[in-house]
């Protein structure tokens, strides 16, 4: 046997073969006995084969090889015709009869063919052929049945001894053919690839070249199929037959080895499927090769034999033929290179147009016949090109034409010959096959053929071709159905909502507007615009597609950076590239890879022509131009804004303005947005901790309180110099020279601060050197707290030391308040962030919430009593709190900043201003403020020191009473005034607190008067109230360690005089009389006024005066107290009724006459 | 794996208002008029505003277009008439209401459910539906 | 169509809000939550007519948050397949118009209006034209339902006017 292919061709030749065999077949009997003698003596003449007993075929099988090769050479040799190669190949895998009739065929074949071309002495020889033909016709007409039917058996007897006569050859069972384990075994040999037909080819020469040497090839067969690439199989009983004579040619790769190929397999292997190509005009085809390959065409007829198909296709002509027309004047070579250029670059497909052509390449390369045009050698018609192409040339199968691509045949016939439809069923044909596929249960169908058209229903069940499905409506509702697959197709409806399965569109879900056959026309969720499909390619869907908003990292609406100064707005996705909209407005189509990156406008704002903020997410209006509305979708550059409005069809509903151009139509908040989430935090209560974080990334840090201050140089080169702080960079500072205006970078421990009235003070803080710090000396050498200080901050080893106020338990608020004692240890380096962070601070949330009061519901009384600041701040402007806020704050701090220069720093504790410095301290003045004056407070415990100094007003705060304060106010006054180591203290004795504030900054107090309730009384509310007259209730406050060492603090009086000296260096007293308690009616005289605290009226009835806040200076009398800070008064004189808060009252009884 | 999907499928199907399908939320709830619609949100509670949103302003804007009676008088009377039919649904009577048909067959277009309803039963009805609306006010 | 329906609505509430101001809290959130949305169940919810029970609060365990049921009444709008309404054009372009229906937007294709109405590309604004109708922005049409989509926050339609008894009303 020799190489049967599986090839289209070799079927072609196969009819042929059959052809000639028919015409032999009636010689056969008589040869077949002669041949079989001849093959046995050949076999065993002509080889000797290892095993003698085999069966006969197997005999046949090998010997035949040879035997035909000889004859064939010496016919060859004869005739010199090379056709009859090809056809002993095919012969080869036939049965071995037939094999021997076919040679007997062939070799008359042969014969008259010779004679066709041949010499006289052929003829000759013919016409000899034909008489001994014609006997032998004659003789076998004459033959007795019974002899035939005898020769037959006699000759089956020997060969399919095996094998059981079965009486037609056609109806051999096929397992009996298959390979058994007696028969040579199938060898795989690895060859290069591309190359197997030849290697096979290779083969049968060597075979034919050695079959006399005395070493031919003992293989049997050798084939190659095309599925198999890189492969060929060589039947031969053993591996080092097909290793001998692979051995030597070249591209096969003995190396690889030789795989036998089990015995299942074999059959398989030369398994032909039988393709079936029919090709009926109007089917759809490609092209394989060429200048049009993948171009779809249409069959318009097919010849006879099938080999070749008339095509109607889209040209493709190259309209701007270059030189070639020149060429075609000068040597008339009819531009043979046009082909050549064309390859390289395709032309587009573009319809035949005369015109065109005419102006391309002249009137006469286009001749006119009929309709239709030559031009070029091939025929135009109605714009497409007609042409006939080889069969073999076409992809018939998985056509799968897209509507695009039918469309175009269809329009341009409907543009030639006014047809309005395309012919559908060409189109259902073609998609037909894969309908079957994406058919599933539960499918609506309806059926389009056959004797069931018109019946629809929903898919039940699919069983290979045949779909069962339940039939609805006419009168089979209810009813099975059980059709072809390819009869039925899906059915949709006008509303039904679907999604694309596959195809261009997929994914892409909408809404059918209309249905035409099985085209299905709908309306795309995402674009609205309509997108026409199959039916196979959708089904009904309830879900909204989202597939086709994402290529890659983008997705739809993404903002992209195209180029350094382009982006855009993807507003169409593609399959695998997008649709953008740039911010000039133009649109192009971009690949995923061409986008730099997506860039994000969450953040971005930018101004309306309102001059409103807009964002994105907000819905607004183009005031020029169109008109249009949209949504923002993002801002660009504060200045460019893509918006998105559905209904507008241009891009996607995407476009791009000017922000300036826009105006807001909705409010902002639609739907949702609008309520407060119930179920967080109420923002009323909480709060607080959101008020430290907002601030702190809004404001940055005061400056250095130190720049600006006037210094002197205690150390070092420049000792004893006086300079200006120019900046601070952590120890150092930068010094401006007063007298030569070097600025010098010197460390701060070298500095002093040089006070206008040349006294020198300690830089910013208490600092670690004692020496710096004239009033510890004297006055509280013994502070645990100083004595602990560290050398920066020595207010802070206090602080992990245990409040005094804590322990006297008068300030449990405090303690409470905050986790440690001493706020200052608890922040050590942002003091007062970490207390407005822990502390609700009213402020804080003021400005961000309608209900600061909230704050005072929490036990800080820093809280409280700034509360009270804020019910005064925002009384005269109560609708606002944002705006108190600031005024509260805005006061609150002031102070507190003042004390750069101011002597409240110098030689307190609060020094550590510089850490505030670097802290969110700015952003929290509030606390800030409260604090620095507050802060001291735990110094106030045991140490004159601290009650020295304004700070110390901050002791009220500490106490539940914010009021106390003022009695260590005044007690700090005493000290003050008559400590004399304080005098030498310059900061002290220069700047008296209290006077400061009396002159400025509380003289504002009506419209701030924040400032009074967060210092607490001011020390001299007393010398300064107006009308105030004896009987007015006070208290003794703060007098702890100092006036009488406390042994009249907390006792209630009542005033008889208060002497006003007018002079801050002096004592200002009061006469006082003890309205309770042990000392009843003792009058205590020259207590300061500064320990004296108004007490608030308690009880219905009483007089008051209002020594502070909004009614100040009236006389009210108390109607009814609601509460430690509401009560209803009503005013003396006017008699309206109103609220007041207690705090701001003194009580007043009337001194009984003694 | 089907089965799910189909018993969803029959689902979606279900609802049509041809058919008078209108879903288990809708199928027994009570149809208001446009008119009615009107007189509600027009009466409705004072102690809150009214809404702000897209929806609630457009539909404000749809009934006051298409509204076909004036008055919740009107609007009742109209129901009133249309309940003598018994075999009228709420949806129906809504639609009669709402389209106000003048003609028994654009009746049975709009609302193809009414097919059940002789021809000059329901000529009748629209007919007086149209003189109430002719008269009022 | 419009419908008065009885609906609940679930509220978190967080213990801050306990107090006497609770009702009240309650009760803006379901008017902020409810009204104005759409879901394809129930439609769009127009407005809330009046609440029912708000619900008894049921501490939850964990956060300490109280949920409440609360039932309310309320007029949704709910579009049908097959439902016949009328409705305002509010946007012509040439693959049809789309016509307002209360809150609901429905288009309606070029393919389901009647072939005698063709796009005027010239006319402004767009429209669509025959010779006795013209169907512009701000004309009232009447026009049946064929199908609805329904996503998180709107429901969209599609709709014919190529039958008998649809189309532009006066």
């Amino acid at each position: 046997m020799s190489s049967p292919i599986d090839d289209r061709d070799m079927d072609d030749e196969d009819s042929r073969r059959d052809h000639t065999r028919t015409k032999a077949s009636n010689r056969e009997e008589d040869e077949d006995e002669e041949e079989e003698e001849e093959e046995e003596d050949g076999g065993r003449g002509g080889e000797d084969d290892d095993d003698e007993d085999d069966e006969e075929e197997e005999e046949e099988e090998e010997e035949e090889e040879p035997r035909r090769k000889k004859r064939r050479k010496t016919k060859t040799k004869r005739t010199g015709l090379s056709r009859f190669l090809d056809v002993e190949a095919e012969v080869a895998d036939e049965e071995d009869e037939e094999d021997d009739e076919e040679e007997y065929g062939k070799d008359r074949d042969f014969i008259a063919d010779a004679g066709v071309d041949g010499d006289e002495g052929d003829s000759h020889r013919r016409a000899v052929d034909h008489q001994r033909l014609n006997r032998r016709e004659r003789e076998l007409d004459d033959a007795d049945l019974a002899r035939l039917a005898e020769d037959v058996e006699q000759r089956y007897k020997r060969s399919a001894a095996a094998i059981p006569y079965s009486g037609d050859l056609n109806t051999v069972p096929q397992r009996l053919l298959m390979p058994s384990v007696n028969d040579a075994n199938l060898w795989q040999v690895r060859v290069r690839p591309g190359k197997e037909r030849e290697i096979v080819f290779s083969l049968m020469r060597k075979a034919i070249d050695v079959e006399f040497t005395n070493k031919p090839l003992t293989i049997l067969s050798a084939f190659q199929r095309d599925s198999l690439p890189g492969m060929i199989y060589v039947e031969a009983r053993s591996q080092d037959a097909v290793q001998s004579a692979c051995h030597g040619l070249v591209g096969v790769f003995l190396g690889r080895g030789i795989v036998l190929v089990p015995i299942e397999e074999m059959a398989s292997l030369l398994l032909i499927k039988k393709k079936e190509f029919v090709l009926n005009p109007g089917a759809w085809v490609r092209m394989k090769r060429g200048k049009y390959a993948g171009d779809l065409a249409q069959v318009i007829d097919v010849t006879e034999n099938g080999e070749e198909a008339g095509l109607k296709f889209v040209p493709r002509i190259d309209l701007s033929p270059k030189e070639e027309t020149a060429m075609v004047g000068a040597d008339g070579k009819k531009r043979k290179k046009a082909t050549s250029g064309s390859a390289t670059l395709r032309p587009p497909q573009r319809f035949f147009n005369y015109e065109e052509v005419v102006k391309a390449f002249g009137r006469k390369s286009v001749q006119r016949r009929g309709s239709s045009y030559i031009f070029n050698g091939d025929t135009f018609k109605d714009g497409f090109i007609e042409k006939d192409i080889r069969t073999s040339a076409l992809i018939t199968e998985n056509v799968n034409p897209t509507l695009d691509e039918i469309t175009r045949f269809a329009k341009q016939q409907d543009a030639k010959e006014g047809r309005t439809d395309i012919d559908l069923s060409i189109i259902a044909d073609a998609a037909r096959k894969a309908a079957i596929v994406v058919l599933q249960p539960g499918d609506h169908v309806e059926v389009f053929e056959g004797e069931q058209t018109g019946v629809h229903g929903v898919v039940d069940s699919i069983n290979g071709e045949i779909v069962t499905f339940r039939a609805q409506g006419f009168d089979l509702e209810g009813q099975r159905v059980e059709v072809p697959a390819r009869s039925v197709r899906k059915r949709f409806k006008a509303g039904d909502h679907v999604k694309v399965m596959s195809g261009q569109n997929i994914d892409e879900t909408g809404l059918v507007v209309s249905v035409t056959d099985n085209i299905v026309t709908f309306l795309s969720d995402m674009t609205l615009q309509e997108v026409s499909v199959f039916s196979k390619d959708i089904r009904e869907a309830a879900e909204v597609g989202a597939g086709t908003n994402a290529v890659g990292d983008y997705e739809l609406h993404d903002l992209v950076q195209l180029d350094q100064s382009t982006v855009g707005v993807i507003y169409r996705t593609e399959r695998d590239s997008f649709r953008v909209l740039d911010q000039h407005g133009q649109t192009r189509l971009v690949q995923p890879h061409q986008i730099t990156t997506r860039r994000t406008s969450d953040k971005a704002i930018a101004t309306d022509a309102q001059g409103f903020e807009v964002r994105k997410g907000d819905n607004m209006k183009e005031l020029e131009g169109q008109g249009r509305t949209g949504n923002i979708l993002h801002i660009h550059q504060s200045f460019y804004a893509f918006l998105h409005n559905r209904e507008i069809a241009e891009n996607g509903g995407v476009f791009v303005t000017r922000t300036r151009a826009l105006a807001s139509v909705a409010p902002k908040t639609i739907g949702k947005a609008a309520g407060p989430d119930l179920s967080k935090l109420n923002p009323a209560v909480g709060g607080a901790a959101m008020g430290g974080t907002v601030g702190s990334s809004l404001f940055r840090g005061p400056r250095d309180r130190l720049v600006g201050i006037q210094v002197m140089i205690v150390q070092g080169n420049y000792k004893g110099y006086v300079g200006l702080i120019k900046d601070t960079n952590g120890p150092h500072a930068r010094v401006e020279l007063n007298t030569n205006n070097k600025v010098v970078t010197i460390d701060k421990s070298k500095l002093r601060r040089r006070n206008p009235d040349g006294s020198i003070a300690e830089l910013e803080r208490g600092g670690g050197q004692s020496d710096a710090r004239p009033f510890m000396n004297s006055a509280v050498p013994s502070t645990p707290r100083w004595s602990g200080g560290g050398a920066k901050t020595p207010g802070w080893g206090t602080g992990r030391t245990p409040n005094p106020h804590a322990d006297s338990g008068k300030t449990p608020a405090w303690t409470a308040s905050s986790k440690t004692p001493n706020p200052y240890a608890d922040g050590s380096k942002t003091p007062a962030w970490d207390m407005s962070a822990r502390t609700p601070n009213p402020y804080a949330t003021g400005g961000r919430t309608p209900n600061p009061h909230a704050g005072g519901r929490t036990p800080n009384p820093y809280a409280s009593n700034n509360r009270r600041g804020r019910r005064d701040a925002s009384s005269p402007n109560s609708g606002r709190p944002g705006n108190s806020w600031s005024d509260g704050g805005g006061g609150a701090w002031s102070p507190a900043g003042d004390n750069n220069d101011g002597p409240y720093t110098a030689p307190t504790p609060f020094a550590s201003y510089e850490s505030y410095a670097n802290t969110p301290f700015g952003d929290a003045p509030t606390p800030f403020g409260s604090a620095a004056i507050s802060a001291p407070t735990p110094g106030v415990g045991g140490t004159p020191f601290v009650a020295d100094t304004p700070f110390a007003s901050a002791t009220p705060f500490t106490a539940d009473i914010p009021f106390a304060g003022l009695g260590s106010t005044f007690a700090a006054d005493i000290p003050f005034a008559g400590m004399t180591p304080f005098g030498g203290d310059i900061p002290f004795a220069g700047m008296t607190p209290f006077g400061r504030g009396v002159s400025t900054p509380w003289a504002s107090s009506d419209t701030r008067p924040m400032q009074a309730i967060q210092r607490g009384p001011d020390p001299l509310w007393l010398a300064a109230l107006e009308g105030k007259r004896p009987g007015l209730r006070l208290r003794i406050k703060g007098t702890t360690t100092t006036y009488y060492n406390g042994k009249y603090e907390n006792t209630e009086v009542s005033l008889l005089s208060a002497f006003d000296s007018g002079n801050e260096h002096f004592n200002r007293t009061c006469s006082v009389k003890i309205v309770e308690g042990p000392d009843k009616d003792k009058e205590l005289s020259a207590v300061p006024m500064e320990y004296l605290v108004p007490e608030p009226p308690y009880k219905p009835r009483q007089q008051a005066l209002a020594w502070t806040g909004r009614l100040k200076g009236n006389w009210v009398e108390l109607i009814h107290l609601e509460g430690p800070m509401d009560c209803i008064v009503k005013t003396a004189g006017a008699g309206v009724v109103q609220e007041a808060n207690p705090k701001e009252l003194c009580a007043y009884v009337e001194p009984s006459p003694t | 794996m089907s089965t799910p999907r189909l018993h969803r499928r029959a689902q979606i199907e279900e609802e049509d208002a041809a058919a008078l399908k209108l879903g288990p939320e809708f199928n027994n709830a009570g149809c208001l008029l446009i008119s009615e619609v009107k007189f509600l949100l027009e009466h409705r509670d004072d102690t809150r505003d009214a809404p702000d949103n897209a929806v609630y302003n457009k539909t404000v804007e749809y009934v006051n277009t298409f509204t076909k009676f004036n008055s919740a008088d009107a609007a009742s009377a109209v129901r009133e008439t249309l309940r003598r039919e018994s075999l009228l649904t709420q949806f129906e009577t809504a639609q009669i209401a709402n389209l106000c048909p003048a003609e028994a067959d654009e009746a049975k277009s709009c609302v193809p459910s009414l097919v059940k309803i002789d021809d000059d039963r329901l000529q009748s009805l629209l007919d007086e539906i149209q003189t109430m609306r002719k008269f009022q006010n | 169509m419009f419908f008065i329906k009885e609906l609940t609505h679930t509220i978190l509430l967080h213990p801050s809000y306990f107090g006497p101001r609770m009702q009240h809290y309650l009760e803006t959130k379901l008017y902020s939550d409810v009204e104005g949305t759409c879901s394809g169940q129930f439609g769009y919810i127009i407005s809330v007519i009046g609440i029912l029970d708000i619900g008894k609060g049921t501490v939850l365990s964990g956060s300490g948050q109280a949920e409440f049921v609360s039932r309310y009444r309320a007029i949704v709008f709910k579009p049908f397949k097959g439902e016949v309404v009328d409705g305002v054009v509010n946007n012509v372009t040439k693959m049809g118009f789309f016509a307002d229906v209360g809150p609901l937007q429905v288009f309606v294709s070029h393919q389901l209006i009647h072939p005698d109405m063709r796009f005027d590309p010239n006319s402004n604004p767009p429209s669509f034209a025959s010779d006795e109708q013209i169907i512009e922005k701000n004309t009232k049409v009447r026009l049946k339902i064929v199908g609805t989509r329904v996503d998180a926050t709107e429901i969209f339609a599609i709709g014919t006017i190529k039958e008998d008894h649809l189309g532009v009303i006066d």
